[in-house]
């Protein structure tokens, strides 16, 4: 079996309580430009609750190589790795009470019974999470995936291209909802938006949390949100969204409307064409030339016939055809 | 001396054999687990390699990460906790008898500005042994598919990455092969003796019944010890040599 398809330990349910932040933990999982900062300035409000200051990246630099680590070499006659050590017990409770240490120092520094925690990196290791931190809460925060993908294209600061935006965002819902964790939460920004202090009434059941008159300030910390342009973006991002992420728009309710056959074969090359797929991206290319040739011939063939029948004073064949021109 | 970073029931008692593959890492870790007081296990931990993305995290230069939240004593410290677990665990699942760990992980040459802060009171031995036998055992390997050249740079590599950081660590020493296959009754009696190991007839003998072995062979050459480079065809000797002629020389393999 290679390493990587051989399953790491999870922390023992007994071994939860050995954790000073046993069931204290809530990871915010999220693409960048979601909104998730926001959601997190808003649960810090809350009483008893500290939003760790910044990223602590731990899991996607961190763990992921000490899971790396674990075993090496595991289809050969040699492994390698802790997994030759340790028991697969000792090392998940070793790793999660390790990873305990930062998120135990914002704990401490504020005397808080809840750490709520957002790195943008965590999306992707959420089946990480799963294993460090099963006792944990995660709030899987998401917003319209061509909205976070314009953004991330956009701009001059950290600027990723259209794909690169688009499949970061899909590769994340997914990741997310497929981590397996037995408290995964769901929140839509649009739905925050609609309606912070509902949202905020909800953020706090979600932490089990009596807001009490902190609620003003969870609502006003989630009001930014709400200022969000209505109208989707059309351009590169969200086509290539659209393209490879159409089940994910269907999942988190996000209509796709109607988008011309040309747009939606122009994402459809796209996404080929950064994928490497050279040959795909080639007939695509064909396909959206043919597509314009269609529809020239077509419009001719339309207004020839109409002034065909008009020079030989016969009825007019074409009224309502594409292409037709309304009469002078 | 310098005392590990929390109360450590391994205090004093981790050695960390250091060198690239194929330098003699696994027997010098047998010869050392000769001894009753040390245990050792034919297997790479990665424990200090597998800490490595946090140390780097550690270090972010944009203010993010877990340095905004621990001390630098506070990160060894959780570093260490995180080893002591592993090696303990260790002692447990195989019923190690010996209150020392002899611990040997080849990318772990490469880490040890992280070694030093989880294990300042650790003894760490290198063996250095010539490049131009690691490389040709490295190509005679299943893992080794790279050139001679790039599997001496490895060996390269490795040494001026020790002697590089080598200042970090309060407990340090050099063996060569040569010397150790030589002699090894004598040589391991003086690093039981560095060590502060108490050396008795038993484990001379050990010492001496153990140092004949074939260790941790892909069955490659038909015989063991220092020398094999010079079967390696005339071409391949002067690629080594392009290769790693100053490591070689600084190392005292002129010949």
């Amino acid at each position: 079996m290679a390493d990587d398809e051989i399953p790491r330990p999870y922390l023992d349910p007994e071994d939860v309580q050995a954790s000073a932040l046993a069931h204290r933990v809530l990871f915010l999982l999220a693409t960048p430009r979601t909104g998730a900062e926001q959601i997190l300035r808003a649960l810090g409000c809350l009483p008893g609750v500290v939003a760790a200051p910044v990223p602590t990246h731990m899991f996607e630099y961190g763990m992921r190589r000490m899971f790396d680590k674990w075993v090496i070499g595991g289809d050969t006659n040699r492994p390698q790795g802790m997994a030759l050590l340790a028991s697969d017990r000792d090392w998940a409770l070793a790793t999660r009470l390790f990873a305990d240490a930062p998120l135990a120092a914002a704990v401490q520094a504020t005397d808080a019974d809840v750490v709520v925690e957002y790195s943008a990196s965590h999306a992707a290791a959420s089946e990480m999470i799963a294993h460090v931190y099963p006792d944990a809460s995660l709030l899987h925060v998401v917003a319209d995936g061509r909205r976070v993908a314009t953004r991330m294209s956009a701009g001059l600061a950290d600027r990723v291209s259209a794909f690169a935006a688009a499949q970061r965002w899909c590769d994340d819902q997914r990741a997310a909802l497929d981590c397996g964790h037995p408290a995964l939460n769901v929140v839509r920004v649009e739905d925050i938006a609609a309606d912070p202090k509902v949202a905020a009434a909800e953020l706090a059941a979600l932490l089990d949390v009596d807001p009490g008159v902190a609620i003003d300030d969870v609502t006003r910390q989630l009001e930014p949100l709400a200022r969000v342009a209505s109208d989707l973006p059309t351009g590169r991002a969200a086509g290539l969204v659209e393209a490879m992420g159409a089940d994910l728009l269907d999942h988190f309710a996000y209509p796709i409307g109607e988008r011309s056959v040309a747009a939606m074969t122009a994402a459809k090359v796209d996404v080929a064409a950064n994928r490497g797929w050279e040959k795909t991206a080639d007939l695509g290319r064909r396909l959206r030339f043919a597509a314009q040739t269609y529809r020239h011939h077509r419009r001719r063939l339309t207004l020839e016939l109409a002034q065909r029948a008009e020079g030989e004073g016969l009825p007019d064949l074409t009224p309502n055809l594409p292409g037709r021109r309304a009469p002078r | 001396m310098s005392s590990p970073p929390i109360d450590s029931p391994l205090a004093d008692r981790v050695i960390f054999v250091l060198a690239t593959n194929r330098s003699g890492t696994t027997w010098l870790v047998k010869l050392l687990d000769a001894h009753p007081d040390i245990a050792g296990l034919d297997a790479e931990s990665m424990v200090i390699s597998g800490l490595w993305d946090f140390w780097t995290n550690y270090h972010r230069f944009d203010g993010t990460g877990i340095s905004a939240y621990l001390a630098p004593d506070e990160f060894a410290a959780a570093a260490r906790l995180f080893c002591d677990r592993i090696i303990t665990s260790a002692f447990k699942r195989h019923n190690l008898s010996a209150s020392w760990y002899v611990e040997k992980s080849p990318p772990h040459s490469h880490l040890l500005p992280l070694a030093a802060v989880t294990h300042p009171d650790a003894w760490y031995i290198e063996i250095v042994r010539d490049g131009r036998d690691v490389a040709k055992s490295i190509s005679e390997a299943p893992f080794g598919d790279e050139t001679l050249a790039s599997t001496a740079q490895q060996w390269a590599k490795a040494v001026q990455d020790i002697r590089q950081e080598s200042w970090r660590l309060d407990r340090y020493r050099t063996i060569r092969y040569e010397e150790l296959f030589a002699d090894p009754v004598g040589q391991m009696a003086d690093l039981f003796e560095w060590l502060g190991l108490e050396v008795g007839d038993e484990v001379a003998k050990a010492v001496a019944d153990f140092a004949g072995k074939e260790v941790s062979t892909y069955k490659t050459s038909t015989r063991i010890g220092p020398g094999k480079w010079r079967d390696l065809p005339p071409a391949d000797i002067r690629d080594i040599q392009f290769a790693i002629d100053d490591v070689l020389a600084e190392n005292g393999y002129t010949d």
